[in-house]
């Protein structure tokens, strides 16, 4: 079971920039806009949903339900510069397998936040006695796929002109995924 | 521990003339650093630091000098870097920024990576 007291927390980048994660709030449906807002259209040309409707954002805000999707927030003072989604089904057979979701704002992208959402996402994962954690990028988001890679994710698969983008080109999907193991939790082995 | 993993990192093993006993000392070393992270985590709430960790110990096993393995000095690397990963994720959790080994290349005479690329 994840439990939610360890927010907010700080966390700092390797250029000493501070930010502040936790999970979203109803009252961040203005705030995670303005980030949507600022995501280059050659981005959000890959969402799944519309995030240049505000209503969109409003409806996510609205039906926040924690055990399915949490939404973890990276804030620079008051502004969102990140945004990292755990997917989960509460039953069924993909229980025991998360799916998450990254967003970084442009300026500060290739800074390690991807890489410290990851590892936040990978926290929660484990927390949570998941199994797997699925991760999904377009072929062309290498740095993406690298900082997943270096997480300890590993590509277990290529579909070729899987997924279209807004304007109907396809392009291939690469899927990576992160074992926790069996019993999905974590033991700490080696020798004496 | 951060001071520990640039000590390997930037030891004589990992160089073009390195011999076998600069190796065997390698390999003792990171036995060595790996168990002082395994006492910290022992502590601490990180489950993915300890996954990070037994990898680490993994490959450690898989580069043990003298199993003579063709690959052993890409296992060492190997466990090097998952304890490197593990120390990230401690760091992590303590809201600092991770490690970085070559903000001290200096002090060890090593070349700079000509290009690093970070999500």
């Amino acid at each position: 079971m994840i439990t939610l007291e360890r927010y907010p927390r700080e966390i700092t980048l390797r250029d000493g920039a501070r930010l502040t994660l936790r999970p979203m709030v109803r009252e961040d449906a203005d705030r995670l806009w303005d980030f949507f807002r600022r995501i280059p259209p050659e981005d959000t040309m890959y969402f799944r949903e519309d995030v240049g409707r505000k209503k969109v954002v409003e409806r996510w805000a609205e039906n926040l339900e924690y055990d399915s999707v949490l939404p973890v927030l990276a804030l620079e003072g008051d502004s969102v510069v990140g945004d990292a989604t755990l997917h989960r089904n509460k039953s069924g057979w993909k229980q025991r397998v998360g799916t998450i979701r990254i967003q970084i704002a442009p300026d500060f992208r290739h800074r390690g936040l991807g890489t410290a959402m990851i590892r936040e996402m990978r926290h929660l994962g484990e927390k949570a006695a998941l199994h797997y954690l699925l991760a999904e990028a377009i072929e062309e988001q290498q740095s993406a796929i690298r900082a997943f890679e270096k997480m300890g994710f590993e590509r277990v698969g290529l579909y070729l002109n899987f997924v279209n983008d807004q304007k109907g080109r396809f392009h291939n999907l690469v899927v990576l995924l992160y074992s926790m193991g069996d019993s999905g939790q974590a033991t700490l082995s080696f020798p004496p | 521990m951060r001071a520990g993993h640039d000590r390997i990192y930037f030891g004589k093993w990992r160089k073009m003339t390195a011999t076998t006993l600069d190796i065997r000392r390698a390999y003792h070393q990171i036995e060595r650093h790996l168990k002082a992270i395994g006492e910290v985590l022992e502590t601490k709430d990180r489950p993915a630091a300890r996954r990070d960790l037994g990898k680490a110990f993994e490959a450690l096993a898989a580069g043990d000098p003298d199993a003579e393995s063709s690959d052993a000095l890409r296992f060492l690397d190997h466990a090097l870097s998952y304890g490197h990963n593990a120390i990230d994720d401690l760091l992590h959790g303590e809201g600092l920024p991770p490690h970085d080994p070559m903000e001290f290349a200096k002090w060890y005479d090593a070349v700079e990576v000509p290009f690093k690329e970070e999500w």
